[in-house]
């Protein structure tokens, strides 16, 4: 059986989330989809229909918390929870690659030395393209695809760093230890502490990346795709 | 039906001119420009507000809140001086396009 009020109250509550539709938007928002309804069961739609064809043309609550956003902006709490995650995913990327790089670079012969630095130069390719392809990729592959692709990267990249740190604690543990075994433990003991807060700044970078707003021109038809 | 580019650099002219003829608000507006275009310029309907909302901030309209007949409270549009001289610019902006257009296709020059 249909509810009209719930299914308004849910419709609301759908719209509000996020906090870029303000509650006086709203006011006008329900305003303009009881008149539609009513224009609509003038011509004997009965009010379950009227409902669902007036929401559906308003546009969807995602496409229109997006398009809010645009005018309303972003409050500044869910702003930072935007970028929290990404600016310590990164700084956890850079902080565990460079110092393991180096450690390694120490720790090998000439030709590995060659061998690191091209690898080293490989990797900042891939950083340079996926940065340069951002827009191509998510306009090819959907922006959920494109946010997926980066992580992957720099959670890859902090993976590196750790292997390095392995690896040069290993070749320098035939020789008197430089770093040891101290560091070894605990970058060994970091990694599960990591993987937890990784999954954690994934779970948020997923729930926030809806609301993110980019400037392309008005969205007023964008539902009509 | 008009293309999904040219229904978003269209809204706003359209929305100054609705609004040159008087009070409105969206769903009126809306109905209004869909009875005018015959049905042409179909608008996804929540993403006029976004748009009133930057016209006001950038002072071409003013709103205010008012009873409707039904009883409800509406927010009613209001053309600004500023947007009356805003309209005028976009106005001969729209028939220099709409001129030339037509005289490629071999019509009359528009009178004014």
């Amino acid at each position: 059986m249909f509810e009209l009020k719930k299914a308004i109250e849910n419709w609301q509550s759908d719209l509000l989330r996020g906090g870029t539709i303000t509650p006086e938007d709203l006011a006008e928002l329900e305003e303009h989809l009881h008149e539609s309804m009513m224009e609509l069961q003038e011509k004997d739609l009965n009010e379950q229909e009227a409902f669902l064809v007036s929401t559906s043309r308003l546009g969807s609550p995602a496409v229109l918390r997006r398009e809010f956003a645009k005018t309303n902006g972003i409050p500044v709490g869910r702003r930072l929870l935007f970028w929290a995650p990404w600016v310590y995913l990164i700084w956890m990327a850079s902080s565990r690659l460079v110092p393991g790089i180096l450690m390694l670079f120490q720790a090998l012969s000439p030709a590995g030395r060659v061998q690191l630095a091209l690898g080293t130069v490989c990797w900042m390719a891939i950083l340079y393209l996926l940065i340069r392809n951002r827009k191509r990729d998510e306009a090819r592959h959907g922006r959920e695809v494109a946010t997926f692709r980066r992580v992957a990267y720099i959670i890859a990249t902090i993976l590196l760093g750790h292997v390095c740190f392995v690896v040069a604690n290993f070749l320098q543990s035939a020789r008197p230890f430089e770093y040891g075994k101290s560091a070894l433990l605990a970058g060994a003991g970091e990694l599960p502490f990591n993987l937890l807060v990784i999954t954690i700044c994934v779970a948020v970078i997923y729930l926030m990346d809806e609301t993110r707003v980019r400037d392309t021109e008005d969205g007023l038809t964008q539902v009509t795709e | 039906m008009v293309s999904r580019e040219l229904i978003a650099a269209s809204t706003r002219p359209l929305v100054l001119s609705v609004l040159a003829r008087g009070e409105s608000y969206g769903y009126a507006i809306i109905r209004q420009v869909r009875e005018l275009s015959g049905g042409e310029l179909e608008w996804s309907e929540g993403m006029l507000y976004p748009v009133l909302h930057r016209l006001a901030k950038e002072k071409l309209i003013t709103a205010s809140w008012k009873r409707s007949d039904s009883g409800r409270k509406r927010k009613y549009y209001r053309l600004t001086k500023t947007g009356n001289r805003r309209l005028k610019i976009e106005r001969q902006q729209w028939l220099a396009v709409h001129e030339t257009l037509a005289l490629l296709w071999g019509g009359q020059k528009c009178s004014n």
